[in-house]
């Protein structure tokens, strides 16, 4: 057994195991590129050394236990002093003939040496070490890999701009995000979400190491296998948008929102399991064993978009709230305020002051002052078109009505206290008590302006209008028998109503809603009840639209 | 069974077959079992994916080396500097080197095997050790009075002596 060649397994050993000295890298290198043969061993060796790896090499009746006694290793011990000795690979002496030997006069000759050249020698050596040192030594040449597409209050620890438009390199260092968000996108078209407080590294643009924090990645085709290591985990995206939690115990979370990935539990240069994760799951593993648990999904965990100019931070959230837009929120439950009401402020024949019977301006009130809401009207005291919408939308099937109407509209929170509305609601769902409720007194009429809320969602399409309209009683002395009835007009077309609604009586209004739709109206209107000056009371039907919300789905 | 179970089925039969092969040639191109075990994960995540993208009357050895070849190609890529052990002419040739040496892996597997139950008992079970329970050379020398440097001269030995050995089975077995 040449020594070479364990010296050159044992090299090739160390190679596999990332665990080789620098020279002796430089033997192996030397060696390999000594000729074919060292190849073909070269080549001979790793797949000897991965059959080993991947096939149990030895039957399983004749594995023995895991475990390292000193007995064993006495005896390889032993084994080894006993072992053949190494062979030393000395040079092949041949027989030779006799050579005729002639006697040469030599004469000495003086060598003279170039003071220039040895300088010059010097030089060259030290550059090629240089060289070398360079080559070999140097970190990975940093090369942009992703551009910051958007941020909001974002500070980080890169010298770079966290601006739109700067180009993010691969082996840059890891960044730290101490405040904020960051949206990038790589140069194969995936998001990358950033949420503070994280640290994150791009090895490549079709990997990121996130050493802590919070990241969710949309990856596109041309991304397909997009990668996140954490420091015990590494997700592999097989066409997803998913999000990974790198916490700062060493725990990693992985959670699926759409497509599959691929997760592989394990620390580097450690065995690693895989297994793939479907969309609607989630995991987690665990810091000191990498071991790996099923846990719930957590749709709003992460940031999943955010648009700066519309001050949007969306978590996955499946709805924007009507309501919470009026109150002068983000649709997503930030408002502050509890009520806001608006009306047409005509004030003719009946009385005026609220709360009290007032004839419609007999026209469409342009509304500015509450956000998305693009006008309100009062249907007239005639049946015919009625115009709902600044776009110049009609009703054409409007009822007659008294033409007079009550008291402005009413956005509120907290509206548990009218209890027959909730009653009713309750009977098919859960009150929210952080939801809102929209109140709409007979004969009034208000209309959204859908691409005012689009504006606020950049990238989300709004899909649908959900909420629940039911009868709203307040007192005992609001007559039983009086009646409403409930329109919802997309661009002035009906999409759904529900004619003569008593006390205690509500419905689902579910409508569709697609990009070309451009105006949504709510209307309350009397139901034929005529005004009794002696007997107001049964004119006072008024509907709550109980959790008015817009579905929203990503293209 | 369903069309999906057959498919399944199908792709696990081929990848199981193949899975040796690739992972050997994907060692020979990144030299490091850690780099190795990551790329043939990936590898077979995106050969499952792309499944319906193969060819069912080719092979399917080579269509997933093909794979495995530029998830290999961008590991090196990204990582250029880095210590490389090989110029770069040498990836271009280790490309005939890796598909001959890696289509042998089933018979030096063969051979391999006899060849183990042919060693001490006590190399055998350094080799089950090692491989089998996967505990690396640090972790070997933790848990003993040897250093790594003695179980890596070992550990080389005995590899000398299984390569010899393979060679010659595979000779007499006339598949050399």
């Amino acid at each position: 057994m040449p020594q070479e060649r364990v010296d050159i397994n044992e090299l090739l050993l160390r190679l596999l195991d990332n665990d080789i000295s620098d020279e002796g890298l430089s033997s192996l290198r030397g060696w390999i590129n000594s000729g074919p043969r060292a190849k073909q061993y070269y080549c001979e060796f790793m797949a000897d050394y991965s059959v080993l790896a991947l096939a149990a090499a030895l039957p399983a009746e004749q594995q023995g236990d895991s475990c390292l006694d000193d007995q064993v290793w006495n005896l390889l011990s032993e084994e080894e002093k006993t072992a053949p000795a190494v062979e030393k690979a000395a040079p092949v002496k041949e027989k030779s003939k006799p050579l005729p030997v002639q006697k040469v006069m030599l004469t000495r000759t003086v060598r003279t040496i170039n003071k220039t050249a040895i300088l010059t020698a010097l030089i060259s050596s030290a550059a090629l070490c240089l060289m070398i040192m360079w080559v070999y030594l140097a970190p990975p040449k940093p090369y942009a890999v992703a551009t910051v597409w958007d941020s909001m209050d974002a500070q980080w620890s890169s010298g770079l701009p966290v601006q739109s438009g700067t180009r993010v390199s691969s082996h840059s260092g890891p960044i730290r995000l101490t405040h904020g968000l960051v949206k990038l996108i790589t140069d194969d078209q995936v998001e990358v979400l950033l949420e503070a407080p994280s640290e994150f590294e791009f090895v490549s643009g079709s990997e990121v190491i996130l050493s802590f924090g919070k990241l969710f990645a949309r990856v596109s085709e041309r991304g397909y296998g997009f990668s996140v290591t954490t420091r015990n985990s590494k997700v592999v995206d097989l066409g997803t948008e998913f999000g990974v939690v790198s916490e700062i115990d060493g725990n990693t979370q992985v959670h699926l929102y759409k497509g599959m990935a691929n997760l592989f539990a394990g620390e580097k240069h450690q065995n690693k399991t895989s297994q793939l994760i479907s969309e609607g799951s989630a995991r987690i593993v665990d810091y000191s064993n990498s071991d790996v648990q099923e846990i719930p999904l957590e749709q709003h965990l992460l940031v999943r978009n955010i648009d700066s100019s519309a001050g949007l931070v969306w978590r996955g959230q499946n709805a924007i709230r009507l309501g919470d837009l009026l109150l002068g929120g983000n649709g997503f439950g930030t408002a502050v305020r509890r009520t806001v009401e608006f009306g047409p402020d005509s004030c003719d024949v009946i009385a005026c002051g609220p709360g009290l019977y007032q004839r419609g301006p007999g026209k469409l009130v342009p509304i500015h002052n509450v956000p998305c809401i693009d006008s309100i009207f009062v249907p007239g005291s005639e049946a015919g078109p009625v115009v709902v919408s600044s776009g110049g939308h009609c009703f054409a099937e409007c009822p007659k009505t008294s033409g007079l109407y009550y008291s402005n509209i009413i956005c509120m929170k907290d509206w548990a206290f009218f209890s027959s509305l909730q009653k009713t609601f309750e009977q098919t769902r859960k009150h929210d008590a952080d939801s809102e409720l929209l109140y709409l007194h007979s004969n009034i009429g208000l209309t959204v302006d859908l691409n005012a809320v689009r504006n606020l969602v950049p990238g989300l399409r709004i899909n649908s209008f959900t909420s629940f309209a039911g009868v709203i009683r307040i007192g005992e002395n609001s007559p039983e028998y009086s009646e409403l009835d409930v329109w919802v007009l997309v661009d002035g077309r009906l999409r759904s109503s529900r004619k003569a609604l008593r006390a205690n009586q509500g419905f689902d209004i579910q409508v569709d809603i697609t990009e070309q739709d451009r105006f949504l109206t709510l209307m309350v209107t009397d139901s034929g009840t005529v005004y009794d000056k002696n007997w107001p009371a049964n004119h006072m039907d008024t509907c709550g639209f109980a959790e008015p919300v817009f579905g929203l789905a990503w293209p | 069974m369903n069309r999906k179970e057959l498919k399944s089925e199908q792709f696990f039969r081929l990848y199981n077959a193949a899975q040796k092969r690739i992972y050997a040639y994907l060692l020979m191109f990144v030299h490091n079992h850690s780099d190795a075990d990551d790329l043939l994960q990936e590898t077979a995540s995106i050969l499952w994916e792309q499944f319906d993208q193969f060819n069912q009357e080719g092979s399917f050895a080579a269509w997933a080396i093909g794979i495995a070849r530029n998830k290999a190609l961008d590991l090196l890529k990204s990582r250029r500097g880095s210590r490389p052990l090989f110029d770069d002419e040498f990836y271009k040739e280790i490309s005939k080197y890796a598909e001959a040496e890696s289509e042998n892996a089933d018979k030096r597997l063969k051979a391999l095997r006899n060849c183990i139950q042919k060693m001490s008992e006590q190399n055998q079970h350094l080799i089950h050790l090692r491989f089998d329970q996967g505990i690396t050379v640090k972790k070997l020398s933790q848990t003993s009075r040897y250093s790594a440097d003695a179980i890596y001269k070992k550990m080389s030995r005995i590899y000398s002596m299984l390569h010899d050995c393979i060679n010659r089975t595979l000779f007499e077995w006339g598949q050399m």
